[in-house]
């Protein structure tokens, strides 16, 4: 199967409220043509709503969607030509494999004798040919999401949104259709649109991510972005972890680290981002693994961060240990790879952790005190 | 095995626990087996035996002959079957629309429709046929109303007309129910798709909805068709003498001609034509290949 490549896919002011409730609030945002853009964010946060809308299920209350330059926002939905793979695969029980994805043919009038080496084509792709005459029920639900895929793709659609779909897979599974997916957008030159609350596939599908929250976007960005440089506490702490450290900012080092000093008023060293103000209050993120456990009488090798605290947790995590260390009354959470060698501490030891001021990442707005300390 | 008695283990019952108690399942099903033997079974084979009995003892199929040799009796299980299929196809047409916006409206207007349903389903049918004489009447609200307006009264009573109103006025919940069953079943999901995959709204409900709730159409055809085809009060009080139905000939040959030989004879001659039709039907329609579309 080819593809028809992608449309670029811009959303203006996109708004939506139910009554007084606001759902989406203003979302603007720029899909380049064939980009995997993924809509992140807890339930609730919009992102469904937002799909929805440019789906053509829901209509919005403000704002615009444009498909290349094509306003569709009073589009009906049969008119958009948007693949769409829905939560629970949505595929018709009453008919076969093959009339489900000649279903778009057939609506779409295109030629009944296109229809069979379409299906064919559409099936070998999403790797399940020769189940054209089998009913949805008689499939696993890994074949019903291909089926699924196939169904959206078969038309050649421009842009594909895809909502959830990988939800109800098992683990193994899901990580395997994630690869599939990839592979099948890439080969097709599609645009995505991703909905999921899962960050984990969200890092490891999207070109972009757009993290949202009650209806507004938080960040947008690439999954290097977001991780390393989170906007604000919210992205910090819902792509990945992070320990939240909050303190007042007291000068400069000669490298241009800034000098913080923090709850109890204990110090350390932070990268600034953008122009930070001696005097200012500031909240920093801080991922677990860039936390290093110093040995005992082992120096800092560059770091210009090193705090002392008690061993109150440990969390066997398989590939990695973790370590939950009280440092006065803040709660710091290290990560450190399993078999990096030397004997893991005990509950109740004292350890120094170690850090350098780069991978403190300051965050845009300041954050009230109740998020200081890992959760 | 274990599945006739599950809340004995399997190993209990590979023990041969199982051979000195009755299954459960039995135990469940034995009351309503005897009512059933007890009200409907035995009373069925009396009217069996009834129907081929000779007055002098022995076998006679008399009874059966009278039937066919009478174009009367004939014509009235036309005229039965006739109207049972008129008022299985009003209800339909009616029902599907309406079941269509129960399960669609927002909740208060589907409740509300809903106790109307309901209210029309729980009260007496003898109750709701007065009603219809009420207001069907040569002096009755509908015609008050026509007069008023200046148009000619209507004769809508002791004829057809009244037969298929308060049939159908009674019938329509069943329908109505049946349907909303089935179409509440199907997943929105699935009309969402269908308008994604390029389906117009009617297209969608032509594709999708409606080959699925298929299943109930035909349970609600069938359903007010049996129905029908035993009606009695409505027929007799709403029509006239070209609408006696098989139930009121038969009720007659009891209480008039105490024929319960005769009557018995009609009632299997209908019992017989009903079985028939449902299983004409299963085949003609044959439910699952009408409710399934390949490519």
């Amino acid at each position: 199967m080819r593809g028809a490549g992608g449309a670029a896919l811009r959303l203006e002011g996109l708004g939506k409220s139910y009554g007084g409730v606001t759902a989406v609030a203003g979302v603007s945002l720029a899909v380049h043509a064939g980009e995997f853009v993924t809509l992140l964010g807890p339930s609730g946060s919009g992102k469904t709503t937002t799909l929805m809308m440019i789906a053509g299920f829901v209509a919005p209350s403000a704002g615009e969607i444009m498909i290349d330059s094509r306003p569709v926002a009073r589009v009906p939905p049969e008119k958009r030509g948007l693949g769409m793979v829905f939560q629970n695969y949505a595929l018709f029980p009453h008919m076969t494999v093959a009339a489900n994805i000649a279903f778009p043919l057939k609506m779409r009038g295109w030629p009944r004798a296109e229809w069979r080496p379409r299906v064919a084509r559409a099936l070998e792709m999403v790797k399940l040919p020769g189940y054209e005459e089998r009913f949805p029920r008689q499939l696993s639900g890994g074949q019903q999401q291909r089926v699924a895929l196939a169904r959206a793709l078969v038309f050649e659609p421009r842009v594909l949104l895809m909502d959830e779909p990988l939800g109800a897979l098992d683990k193994k599974l899901r990580e395997h259709m994630q690869a599939e997916i990839k592979r099948i957008q890439r080969a097709l030159g599609v645009t995505v649109l991703y909905v999921t609350h899962d960050q984990e596939e969200a890092l490891t599908m999207s070109d972009r991510i757009v993290v949202m929250r009650d209806g507004r976007i938080e960040q947008f960005g690439t999954p290097v972005e977001l991780y390393e440089e989170p906007a604000n506490a919210f992205v910090a702490d819902f792509i990945g972890e992070s320990n939240f450290l909050s303190g007042t900012v007291v000068g400069f080092a000669p490298d241009g680290s800034a000098e913080l000093r923090g709850a109890g008023g204990r110090r350390f060293r932070a990268a600034p981002r953008g122009a930070v103000a001696a005097g200012a209050a500031v909240a920093a993120a801080l991922r677990p693994e860039r936390l290093r456990l110093m040995r005992n009488g082992e120096e800092s090798s560059g770091e210009e961060n090193c705090w002392e605290g008690r061993v109150a947790e440990i969390v066997y995590l398989g590939e990695a240990i973790k370590l939950r260390v009280a440092v006065d009354e803040l709660t710091l959470t290290a990560k450190m790879r399993n078999g990096d060698g030397g004997p893991t501490p005990c509950p109740g030891d004292r350890v120094r952790l170690a850090w350098r001021a780069d991978h403190t990442v300051l965050l845009g707005t300041p954050q009230p005190g109740e998020e200081a300390g890992a959760p | 095995m274990s599945q006739s008695s599950p809340f004995v283990p399997a190993t209990a019952a590979a023990m041969g626990r199982r051979s000195r108690r009755p299954p459960l399942a039995l135990c469940l099903l034995l009351p309503a087996l005897l009512l059933l033997g007890f009200v409907f079974l035995y009373p069925m084979l009396d009217i069996v035996l009834r129907s081929i009995a000779a007055p002098r003892g022995g076998v006679s199929l008399a009874h059966y002959g009278k039937i066919i040799a009478q174009p009367a009796y004939l014509r009235v299980f036309l005229i039965t079957f006739e109207i049972a299929l008129s008022v299985t196809v009003a209800t339909l047409l009616l029902g599907y629309p309406l079941a269509y916006v129960l399960v669609t409206a927002r909740r208060g207007i589907a409740a509300a429709i809903m106790a109307c349903v309901l209210l029309a389903f729980f009260t007496d049918v003898l109750v709701r046929t007065y009603a219809w004489l009420v207001i069907l009447g040569p002096e009755g609200a509908l015609n008050q109303v026509l007069r008023a307006l200046g148009s000619a009264p209507l004769n809508l009573l002791y004829n057809r007309y009244g037969v298929l109103l308060g049939m159908c006025y009674a019938l329509l919940p069943y329908m109505v129910l049946t349907l909303y069953s089935v179409m509440r079943g199907i997943d929105r999901n699935l009309l969402q798709a269908a308008r994604n995959l390029g389906a117009s709204d009617w297209r969608a409900f032509r594709h999708v909805f409606l080959p699925l709730s298929l299943p109930g159409i035909a349970g609600g055809s069938l359903l007010v068709f049996i129905l029908a085809i035993g009606y009695f009060i409505t027929p007799r009080l709403l029509g006239g003498a070209g609408d006696q139905m098989i139930a009121m000939v038969i009720e007659q040959q009891v209480e008039l001609g105490v024929d319960w030989g005769f009557a018995s004879a009609l009632a299997i001659v209908l019992l017989a034509l009903t079985i028939l039709g449902f299983l004409l039907y299963d085949r003609l329609v044959g439910l699952k290949s009408l409710f399934e579309s390949k490519i």
